[in-house]
């Protein structure tokens, strides 16, 4: 093919293809919400509250924090935990005292400026994550020539309970986006094994896998939080369903946890 | 839709095609939780893509029905009938090359860190030839 034919080509394809610009559209900002973020473990130190405000579209990510707020936890024996406002960080609330026990209930009560927020959440046994493994990927779809690694995870669910469970796994110590929220139905009772499929594990790295059991209010939550970002061919987006009762929308979740590490050969 | 013809061999032709966006569902608000960015809805096709307009045009040349040859013998031309009927079609898609949306996306400009709406266009001017020929 001589050089004028190709150059006639990329001039079609530069007319013919696709393209993209950022255009303007008007949209009718919506009043600020209250978002309650409000994560319980059994590692008393990890225990924290988020309190923030649902900000304009077009405008900066630094939403607005809710600080002075009342923030009670109580367990199922009434035992109540006060948490307190970080000095550091506003909006942020914690107590290092509460340590999530399994088969447990709690109530989350938050009182901003006299409105108020509830919500309740159950923890079911701990999970125990019995090991990891991987395996060695050399190329990607047969091309190429680099090594990653498919970190798998194998754990056995409780038979005798309903269980959700949300595997987060971290590399190098950085929380990867994309989690996996798991339903017991089709397993109950028996081993699980998983890898985590949209991650890129390289030599030498350090996996963590983070295994959490909550319930379905938190299992319905994180499966319906992916429906928030809609691309070209999803589906119409919607808010995830929230627990929390009141006029705010997010989270509130008791967890019991397990994690396992790895590290994989250089 | 209009179909003008020339002559025997030539013809033109021109489509106008229009509708109005679809019903669509755009954010009203974004927040963070979990350590990420997540978009707020308030109204569910509460919105409409923007209309959709293209103008199609082409014109057709049919081939003479029949092929002139000469007589090796006595070097007298003559009109032979060709087996076939064929035409050349010359046209051109979206002609005055507007972008059409095909989607409209709300994401974060890494750069600025601002969210913009993206607005994908996949065809502006195609143009095509065709040679068809029945026997």
């Amino acid at each position: 093919m001589s050089i004028t034919k190709i150059v006639c080509i990329f001039f079609l394809a530069g007319i013919v293809l696709s393209c993209e610009k950022v255009i303007d559209i008007p949209l009718n900002e919506a009043d600020q919400r209250i978002v309650v973020e409000a994560v319980l473990k059994d590692s008393p130190g990890d225990n924290y509250i988020l309190l923030s405000k649902t900000g304009g579209v077009y405008t900066e990510n630094n939403f607005e924090k809710i600080s002075g707020a009342v923030v009670r936890v109580t367990d199922i024996s009434g035992a109540e935990f006060l948490f307190s406002e970080d000095t550091v960080i506003p909006g942020k609330y914690s107590n290092a005292s509460l340590e999530i026990l399994p088969n447990n209930s709690y109530t989350l009560m938050i009182d901003i400026n006299g409105t108020s927020l509830t919500s309740t959440c159950k923890t079911f046994y701990k999970p125990t994550l019995d090991s990891l493994a991987y395996i060695e990927q050399i190329g990607t779809f047969g091309f190429g020539t680099d090594t990653t690694y498919l970190v798998f995870y194998n754990f056995v669910d409780n038979a005798t309970q309903e269980n959700f469970y949300r595997v987060v796994p971290f590399i190098n110590g950085k929380k990867q986006s994309a989690t996996y929220v798991i339903d017991d139905e089709l397993f109950n009772g028996q081993t699980y094994t998983a890898p985590i499929f949209a991650s890129t594990v390289n030599k030498g790295d350090t996996v963590i896998i983070e295994l959490t059991s909550f319930d379905k209010a938190n299992y319905s939550y994180f499966s319906t939080l992916a429906n928030a970002s809609a691309g070209a061919n999803a589906p119409t987006p919607a808010n995830p369903v929230s627990n929390i009762n009141g006029n705010a929308i997010g989270y509130f979740g008791a967890y019991t946890t397990d994690t396992l590490s790895i590290i994989l050969p250089l | 839709m209009g179909i003008y013809t020339f002559n025997k061999r030539l013809t033109a032709s021109a489509t106008w095609v229009y509708y109005t966006g679809n019903a669509v569902t755009f954010p009203s608000g974004k927040y963070e939780i979990d350590g990420q960015v997540v978009n707020y809805y308030t109204e569910r096709n509460g919105y409409r893509m923007p209309d959709y307009h293209r103008l199609d045009i082409g014109v057709t040349l049919y081939d003479k029905g029949f092929k002139t040859v000469k007589d090796p013998d006595s070097g007298e031309e003559k009109q032979v009938p060709r087996k076939w009927e064929g035409s050349w079609n010359f046209s051109v898609y979206n002609a005055y090359g507007r972008e059409n949306a095909y989607s409209i996306t709300f994401k974060e400009n890494p750069e600025t860190g601002q969210t913009e709406a993206v607005q994908l266009a996949l065809f502006k001017i195609i143009p095509s030839v065709t040679y068809n020929f029945k026997f």
